[in-house]
Parts: C-alpha cells; sequence; structure tokens
C-alpha cells in the first residue's frame, strides 16, 4: 500500500505542475459549465418572450380556430399545434411552458359567458417554471375574453341563445319568482344592447375586422382545468430546477475525462521520459504501479468531481440525492480510471496516447452527450450513446441531481459504468506488463 | 560467500526481432571487482544490463544475481542500483523529491530517508540546488542526480550504463571519485562505456563486447599483453643510428617494434641524446578492440 500512495502522490504533484494539464482539468470544465449553464438558464426561469406552447384542437370547430388565432397573434407566446405525445415529449425535455387541449365541444360554448356548464380548456404545466405558467394562464384569460367579444359581434347567434335563455327561464319552476324577473329583464335589454350594437358597427365597422372597443376588454373569462403534463409523474419524475441542474452532469465530465486522459499520458510519460525503467528495477512490481496511477488518477478524479459540485452548488445546482451523487461520482470515477489504463495502453508514445485519448474522448463525449444534452439529441444518436460511457455517466449524475432516480433503478447505469472501468483496467495492466519485455 | 560470483551469466542471448542484440554472452563478476563493458554503440551494453537486472528477460541463458535466479524479486533488486543510459528523473521535480520518492519505493522511510537523500546530494554535489527543479539543470548535473539515484539504497551492485556521457571534465572527475569511493566500499560495479581510457583506468576487469558478443575478458594488462600487438619506439634523427642498434632508420625516423620497450632502450644502451625527439607508443584497450574486431573503437 504505501508503493501505490508513493506512486499516486507523486502523479498528483506532477499533474499539480503541469499548467496545461491542469488548465484542462479544472478550468476548462469549469467554463463548459457555465457557458451550458447560461445557455440552459431557459429551462428554469421565466422567459416573457416567447413562450413555448403546444396547442392540441380536439374541437377543429370555427371558435376553436378564433381561439387560436387569438393565440398565435399573441406575441409572448409561440404556439405549436402538435398531437398529445409529441407535446409530452416536448414539455418533459423542457422545451415547452405548457400544453393547452382544446377538447371536443369547446366552440359550443366558448366565449358564451353566461353559458350554464362552459367546455373549459384543459391545461398542463411545467411544475419547474411556475412563473411562466401563470403568465400563459394569463394568455389564456385573454384569448377567451377576445372569444367573448366575437361572439357578442355574431348578434344572430347571441340573440339565439339570449331567446333559448329566455325559453329556459320561463319553463324553470325552482326559481324564485324576484329573481325570474330580473333575469327575464335582464335578457330583453340585452336585446335592445344587441339591437345598438348591430348599428354601431354597421357604422364603424367597414374595414370588416372584428373587435368592440366597448366589450374587448371588459370580460375576461374562462373556465381552465389542469392536468398533469408528464407521462410518467412518480419514479422518474423530473425535477430540472436550474440549468445548472442540466449543464453541470456535463461539465462534470469533461474534467473527468482530461483526468482520465492526463494519466493516461503520464503512464507513457513514464516509458519515453525513462522514469519507468527506475520504477520497474526498484522492488516495486507492476501491479503496484499501475495501482498506484490509477489511484493517483482516482484522487484526481474525484477532485475535479468535488470542485465541479461545489461551484454547481454555488451556482444553483440542487440534487435531489446528494448520497446518491456522491455514489454517481466514486462509480463514475471508477470508470474514467479504468478507461485511462486502457487508453494508456493504446500507444507507446506521448503523442500517440494524448492523441487518440483525446479522439476517443471525444467521441465518447459527442455520442455520450457530453457536447449537448441527452434530452436534445436526434434519435439516431440517442441509440448510439448507449455504447458511450459518457452517456452512462452523465445518466448516473442527472439521475442523482434531478431525474430522481432510486438506488435500485441507479444499478443499472453503476453496473455498466464498473465493467467498463473493470475491463478498462485489465487491459491496461495486461498490455502494461507484456510491454515489459 | 566471497568466492561466489556477484553477477553470474551463462549463455544469456537476446534479440530484437530479427536483431541479435546479446549473442551467447557467458560472464561472472566477481563480488567486490569493477567490471567495464566495453564496445562501440550498439554492441549489446544496455541490453547486457537490462538483462542482468531482469529488465529485459533473455531469450535463453541463465542469468543469477548474488547467487539467486530470481533476478527480478523484490531481495535481488534491493541490492542493485543502476544509473541508467537515458535520464531516468522527474523534470518537474526537484533534486530532492526525486530522491525522495526514489528511496520511497526502496523502502526508506523517515529520518533514515531524510539522511540517505542528503547523503546522494552531498554525493552529487546538489546541496545548493537540492530545491530547484531538474528541469532547470545542466546536462551534467543531470548525470550526476541520475546516479546518485542508484545509490540511495545502498546496493550492493551498482550498474552503471555511461555514466559519463555528455559531461564536462569537471563532473567527470566528480564521478570517476565517486566510482573510486564506492570500489573502497566494496561494491561491485559494471561499468559500460566506449570510452577505452575510462575502462583502463577505472575497471579491475574489461569485457569487450562487438555486435553483442564477447569478444575477450581479462584485466587491463591481460588484454593488452594477449591482443594489444607490440609497443613502437619511433625517435627523429639526421644521423644514421649505430649498426648495434635494432629497427631500422628511413633518413629521417628511426622506429622498432618490441614487447618490452623499456627493456630494448636499456638493452642496446640507446642513447635518448641522439633523437631530436623519441616517442614509445605502447599497446592500449584500443589496439586490443582493433586486433579483435578489425575496426576503430572510435569509429
Ligand atoms: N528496444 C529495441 N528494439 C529493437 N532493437 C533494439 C532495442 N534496443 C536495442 N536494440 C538494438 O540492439 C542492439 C544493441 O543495443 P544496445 O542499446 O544494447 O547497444 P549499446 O551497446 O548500449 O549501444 P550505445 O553505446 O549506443 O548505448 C542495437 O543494434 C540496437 O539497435
Ligand atoms: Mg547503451
Amino acid at each position: 500500500m504505501g508503493n501505490i500512495l508513493t506512486i499516486a502522490w507523486k502523479d498528483l504533484i506532477l499533474l499539480s505542475r503541469d499548467r496545461m494539464a491542469m488548465f484542462f482539468l479544472l478550468a476548462f470544465p469549469v467554463l463548459m459549465g457555465v457557458l451550458f449553464g447560461l445557455m440552459y438558464q431557459n429551462t428554469g426561469q421565466p422567459n416573457p418572450r416567447g413562450l413555448a406552447v403546444a396547442v392540441i384542437d380536439e374541437d377543429q370547430s370555427q371558435m376553436s380556430e378564433a381561439f387560436l388565432k387569438h393565440l398565435v397573434a399573441n406575441e409572448s407566446l409561440k404556439v405549436e399545434r402538435l398531437e398529445l405525445a409529441a407535446a409530452q415529449e416536448k414539455i418533459r425535455r423542457g422545451q415547452i411552458v405548457g400544453i393547452v387541449v382544446i377538447p371536443k365541444g369547446f366552440g359550443a360554448t366558448a366565449g358564451v359567458f353566461w353559458a350554464n356548464d362552459p367546455v373549459p380548456l384543459r391545461v398542463g404545466r411545467d411544475p419547474s417554471r411556475a412563473a411562466e405558467a401563470a403568465m400563459l394562464d394569463g394568455f389564456l384569460m385573454e384569448a377567451s375574453g377576445k372569444l367573448i367579444a366575437d361572439r357578442l359581434q355574431d348578434t344572430a347567434f347571441t340573440r339565439g341563445l339570449v331567446d333559448e335563455q329566455k325559453l329556459a327561464l320561463q319553463q324553470d319552476q325552482t326559481m324564485n319568482p324576484v329573481n325570474k324577473l330580473l333575469v327575464g329583464q335582464l335578457l330583453s335589454s340585452l336585446d335592445g344592447l344587441f339591437e345598438n350594437l348591430d348599428q354601431v358597427s354597421k357604422l364603424e365597422n367597414t374595414d370588416g375586422t372584428s373587435g368592440n372597443p366597448v366589450l374587448n376588454d371588459g370580460f375576461q373569462f374562462a373556465k381552465i382545468e389542469s392536468f398533469d403534463a408528464f407521462q410518467k409523474p412518480t419514479s422518474t419524475e423530473l425535477k430540472i430546477r436550474s440549468g445548472w441542474d442540466i449543464s453541470f452532469p456535463q461539465s462534470i465530465l469533461w474534467g473527468v475525462m482530461a483526468s482520465a486522459a492526463g494519466f493516461a499520458i503520464s503512464l507513457v510519460r513514464e516509458r519515453s521520459r525513462g522514469t519507468l525503467l527506475r520504477l520497474q528495477t526498484s522492488p516495486v512490481r507492476p501491479w503496484q504501479v499501475i495501482l498506484g496511477k490509477g489511484l493517483g488518477c482516482f484522487i484526481a478524479t474525484m477532485l475535479v468531481l468535488v470542485v465541479m459540485v461545489c461551484l454547481g452548488l454555488a451556482l444553483g445546482m440542487r440534487p435531489q440525492s446528494p448520497l446518491l451523487l456522491a455514489g454517481s461520482a466514486v462509480v463514475v470515477a471508477l470508470c474514467f480510471v479504468g478507461i485511462m489504463m486502457a487508453m494508456s495502453a493504446v500507444g507507446t508514445t506521448e503523442e500517440g496516447v494524448g492523441g487518440a485519448g483525446w479522439a476517443i474522448n471525444m467521441v465518447m463525449a459527442m455520442f455520450g452527450g457530453a457536447m449537448m444534452p441527452l434530452a436534445f439529441m436526434p434519435s439516431f444518436m440517442k441509440s448510439a450513446s448507449d455504447f458511450s460511457p459518457v452517456k452512462w455517466a452523465i445518466v448516473s449524475l442527472e439521475a442523482a441531481i434531478w431525474r430522481n432516480y432510486t438506488f435500485t433503478e441507479l444499478l443499472l447505469p453503476w453496473t455498466i459504468l464498473l465493467t467498463i472501468g473493470a475491463t478498462g483496467f485489465a487491459v491496461g495492466l495486461y498490455f502494461f506488463q507484456r510491454n515489459l519485455r | 560467500m566471497n568466492n561466489q560470483p556477484m553477477v553470474r551469466a551463462i549463455d544469456v542471448r537476446k534479440s530484437y526481432g530479427d536483431q541479435v542484440a546479446v549473442d551467447g554472452l557467458t560472464l561472472n563478476v566477481p563480488t567486490g571487482k569493477t567490471l567495464g563493458l566495453l564496445g562501440p554503440n550498439g554492441a549489446g551494453k544496455t541490453t547486457t544490463l537490462h538483462l542482468l537486472i531482469g529488465l529485459l528477460r533473455p531469450d535463453a541463458g541463465q542469468i543469477s544475481i548474488s547467487g539467486s535466479s530470481h533476478v527480478d524479486s523484490a531481495e535481488v533488486r534491493s541490492l542493485v542500483g543502476i544509473a541508467p543510459q537515458s535520464l531516468s528523473l522527474y523534470d518537474e521535480l526537484t533534486a530532492e523529491e526525486n530522491l525522495t520518492f526514489f528511496g520511497r519505493l526502496y523502502g526508506l522511510r523517515g529520518p533514515r530517508l531524510a539522511e540517505r537523500v542528503d547523503w546522494a546530494l552531498d554525493f552529487s554535489n546538489l546541496q545548493d540546488r537540492r530545491r530547484h527543479r531538474v528541469q532547470t539543470y545542466s546536462g551534467g548535473m543531470k548525470r550526476r542526480l541520475n546516479f546518485a539515484c542508484a545509490l540511495l539504497h545502498e546496493p550492493k551492485l551498482v550498474l552503471l550504463d555511461e555514466p559519463t556521457v555528455g559531461v564536462d571534465p569537471q563532473s567527470r572527475n566528480h564521478i570517476f571519485e565517486g566510482i573510486r569511493r564506492l570500489q573502497e566500499a566494496g561494491l561491485t560495479i559494471i561499468y559500460t562505456t566506449h570510452y577505452m581510457e575510462e575502462a583502463q583506468r577505472l575497471c579491475d576487469m574489461v569485457a569487450i563486447i562487438d555486435h553483442g558478443r564477447l569478444l575477450e575478458l581479462g584485466t587491463v594488462p591481460e588484454l593488452i599483453q594477449r591482443h594489444g600487438g607490440v609497443s613502437v619506439i619511433t625517435g627523429d634523427c639526421s644521423a644514421p643510428p649505430p649498426d648495434s642498434w635494432p629497427g631500422h632508420w628511413d633518413g629521417q625516423v628511426w622506429r622498432v617494434e618490441t614487447d618490452k620497450p623499456l627493456e630494448t632502450l636499456h638493452q642496446f644502451s640507446i642513447q635518448t641524446s641522439h633523437f631530436t625527439r623519441l616517442q614509445i607508443e605502447q599497446p592500449d584497450l584500443e589496439s586490443v578492440f582493433l586486433r579483435l574486431t578489425g575496426r576503430s573503437l572510435r569509429d
């Protein structure tokens, strides 16, 4: 153990004196984290310009069309017509704030503010974006209010409704006679109001557009009913509480990869600088040399993980399970220590291993989701990503930060990571011993 | 114990692919002696050293150190120190840190380690630079440190692979002085070089190798006697030498070949005052090498 610690400690000192390596280890991932974090800030905070919503029109009526037109005309909204499943996928990825379902029968009662049993709009919201969701509700009210104006414009329709109501009133036996009289008079006075409105609009409405200045603002009324927008609301409930939650798992991985690449070079460097010869002629065994390097790499990687997590916390990342995050960090570090071993076996020159190491990193990173979040990847890349340890590393970290995995659910990514790590370690040790002679 | 050789190699062979680097090497190095491995570039000196300490596995043959054939066991390794031909130091660490690290690998700890590190800094004359990084050292300073690293754990057998390459005369003398001290302390040393003066000056025995083969092994006088050939006496003179003198005169230079030049001068009562210049060329390892290989060592 003494020998292993001695070698690990020496490697950490060497690393600390290599400015370039330190930059890639710490500064680079921090830069990536902050950059990506700023990019994904939107996912967590209100964005009043262009609130993205999906609208599902199940009614397909003239009134639902009119309602949609009002939503589209609102500059603060970005309206997309989608199927429910596609919309749910988008809200899960944080690409939209809410889903508005215009149910069947909406058109019959929309804008009829005195309707007894109006068909409600159904709205699903992203719970992590409550502020934006509240703004969405406001915009829906506004559009509904405009529908009322539309209805009133259509005096023939409204009069028909008023007549219907009058008839219903006369037939109603339960109402107290005083109220009955009052409502009857109100309905009759509406007849007179419509009469006047018809004349006013005939005078003013020369361009044919709708819009009654008197009534447009007064009525803002809609019935809204909520539903849960997430498909699997329990175990895998997603809680992206800030952009940092998304950006940090990736950025941490950059640090981890830099650490692995740095240490992979250090083993070849021992060979090319001749110091390996002295290690090999000392009483230290080859596996102790390898374990020492591995331990150094593990400590450096853990250091990166800790620094990045602390930075993330300072910026607003809020892990759901600190314990699982710690577990994931250790597993990720072990996996990349193994990968380091294999990388160092790839070649016998610093340039070779350095180049190959970063090439492997880039490919792993690209497919594993360290360049763009897994959630935003096209599907072919998503399926390829299953082969990248970076993906499983990011999944493990995300799982503990915002995916709310249970320990059992984490076992799969952890097992995969540890298997990759152990394989890499075995490959590295085999080549290291083979190259001795 | 004392009649057991420190190093024993029997018919050792090693090839790199088609390239035969060591070809049937058999030699014994007695305990407490210094063996010089003398040969030109590519002769197989470094390969031989690496075979002896188990860095390379021989294709054939047997090697034992201090009676043990497990040359890569921890026990044997603690007996051996090597100063590799290619510097084996961490440039980013200071001399002190390098020595401390290597000392720890040999199990040194605490005050004992500090003491040995201090000794090694004295030995390499680097006390005043002990806290400077090795990358700021001159070539000669690095060589000296490389040498000292081999001695930290007080080995019984020291392998020095061209320890004076790229070293100025002053550092060179410092290194020679160090070797003398090790010899006095009774260490067994194997010293590779292609400078025959070094071999002649430092080594009890010299092995001449070329193309991986051991051509001769013996003390320096033995080798010269066996293969050095005769000494040559030359003298410039304008007057013809007396007829009783051996050799011949070409009108300017008188020349005679003899095994024992001083005795010859004495025997024929040759007066040195007859010459404007008199020179005795004695055979050395260079001429031994020339005889054995048909080539000069300096090629
Ligand atoms: N790693 C290697 N791979 C292939 N061939 C090698 C290797 N090391 C040495 N050789 C070859 O083995 C032969 C002996 O090399 P070695 O280094 O032992 O010579 P040397 O006597 O130490 O030479 P020098 O005085 O230049 O140090 C040379 O022909 C060399 O080309
Ligand atoms: Mg050599």
